[in-house]
């Protein structure tokens, strides 16, 4: 199904249900060119090229993504509206952050009308690296079953996916690997610090 | 603290699958137990690193798509800091394709022309069978080589050259005979005899076979394959430095080819 066969409430239901479902409402968002391209025009008439147009719309699905799931958007307003102005934050964002191109970003930017206030977790870089590490810890199957489980996919899914011989072991996996992500925190004061802010 | 004392009803808490009843019990022991608290503080952290692995997977999907978009576009211009770069993946394909398809066009188009330029192309460019006609030149008082023609009209090339061979040099035909088992011994791929054949008609003295016998020498050098032969060269220069010869230019279109590069 293509964007445009997509309500707003459908891709907010499918997003929310996870799973397969969410997965098919990401791709179409994905696949919307004009929406795509219009993120990357944006970009590109600020001192940015095509790559950054892209990127940034990277950025702006899987915040979106995120606000969705934790019912920070709600459908308030048109979807497609908040993805570009989420994206379009993140770009003015990352112009700030260039100190040679400050002035012409604030510039910029005041010139900007917000239709929308997307909510962003800005995620520092410093932060970023020490959730990685943790994940490096933790093992790629079990960061797997635990993101497959918070995508709500059922437990026959992640055993289907992940070749565990039924749901319930399965879900004896995804019960140690919890366990054991808990305790990695707790031996790590660094990550707890980092985790409160 | 034991983390696996609480972490299901965590769960349940944090994922909103509790009944009313045990979420009042469970907030109710959070107010008391202080194990708890802490026990749920760590597993509401560690939710941010579960995000974490599900943005990095994300990212790695969108990525998948956009290659898969980038592979099926021809050809999208990017800008990076230091300049523009064309994104070619597709274009690279192609002229990699192309570039195939030059070469082997390339090689087979070699190949025709060398095969063009071979010994036995131009041979078989250049040589020309005596026709059945000219066998009926003249009287029947003049034909006495009737025989042997008609065994090579009747393809008994063996009785042929037999014919020919036969025929002694104080003959007046002499120089003809020869020139037709010249011919036969082509025919048969016999290049030596064809040659020796031709160069008897040739030698043998003035006749109207002679510059024709001079001329299928050569030929039948070519057709051996002995173009590096010394005589071969003398003979086949000799013809072409004779303006009044009648196979002058002839030779000298030979001479070009022999020296091409396609050789």
């Amino acid at each position: 199904m293509q964007t445009s066969q997509w309500t707003d409430d459908q891709f907010l239901a499918a997003i929310n249900s996870g799973g397969q479902n969410r997965q098919a409402a990401l791709r179409a968002i994905y696949d919307d060119n004009e929406l795509k391209r219009k993120v990357i025009q944006f970009v590109r008439n600020r001192q940015g090229n095509t790559e950054d147009g892209q990127d940034m719309f990277h950025e702006g699905i899987i915040v979106l993504d995120r606000n969705i799931r934790e019912s920070k958007f709600r459908g308030e307003a048109p979807l497609k509206g908040y993805l570009y102005s989420i994206c379009r934050f993140l770009w003015m964002n990352q112009l700030r952050k260039q100190a040679h191109t400050t002035q012409g970003a604030e510039t910029v930017l005041a010139n900007e009308p917000d239709e929308y206030t997307p909510e962003i977790t800005m995620i520092a870089q410093e932060r970023k690296d020490l959730l990685n590490s943790l994940l490096g810890q933790l093992g790629e199957r079990c960061q797997r079953i635990l993101e497959l489980w918070k995508l709500s996919y059922s437990m026959e899914e992640i055993a289907t996916s992940l070749g565990f011989s039924s749901a319930d072991m399965a879900r004896k996996a995804k019960y140690r690997c919890h366990v054991s992500l808990v305790e990695l925190v707790q031996q790590n004061p660094e990550i707890q610090r980092v985790l409160k802010y | 603290m034991k983390i696996e004392l609480y972490i299901e009803r965590m769960e349940q808490y944090e994922t909103g699958t509790m009944t009313a009843a045990e979420r009042a019990v469970f907030e109710s022991e959070l107010a008391t137990n202080a194990a708890l608290r802490q026990a749920l503080a760590l597993f509401q952290q560690t939710n941010e690193v579960i995000e974490q692995g599900i943005e990095n997977s994300l990212r790695s999907q969108l990525r998948t798509w956009k290659e898969e978009v980038v592979v099926e576009t021809p050809m999208t211009v990017t800008k990076s800091s230091g300049g523009r770069v064309v994104r070619m993946r597709s274009t690279w394909v192609r002229l990699a394709v192309a570039a195939s398809i030059a070469l082997l066009v390339g090689w087979f188009g070699v190949r025709w022309a060398h095969s063009q330029y071979a010994d036995e192309a131009l041979f078989a460019a250049q040589y020309e069978k005596p026709t059945d006609s000219s066998f009926r030149s003249g009287s029947a008082a003049d034909r006495p080589l009737q025989p042997g023609l008609d065994a090579w009209s009747a393809g008994d090339l063996n009785k042929a050259m037999l014919f020919f061979s036969n025929i002694s040099p104080d003959d007046d035909h002499y120089a003809e005979a020869e020139y037709y088992l010249g011919h036969v011994a082509l025919q048969q791929q016999q290049y030596d005899l064809a040659i020796a054949a031709f160069g008897l008609s040739a030698q043998h003295g003035p006749s109207k076979f002679k510059e024709k016998a001079e001329w299928n020498r050569v030929l039948a050098y070519l057709a051996a394959g002995h173009t590096q032969y010394p005589e071969f060269q003398a003979f086949l220069g000799q013809i072409a430095d004779n303006p009044a010869h009648s196979y002058q230019a002839q030779a000298g279109v030979l001479q070009g080819k022999l020296t091409s590069v396609w050789r």
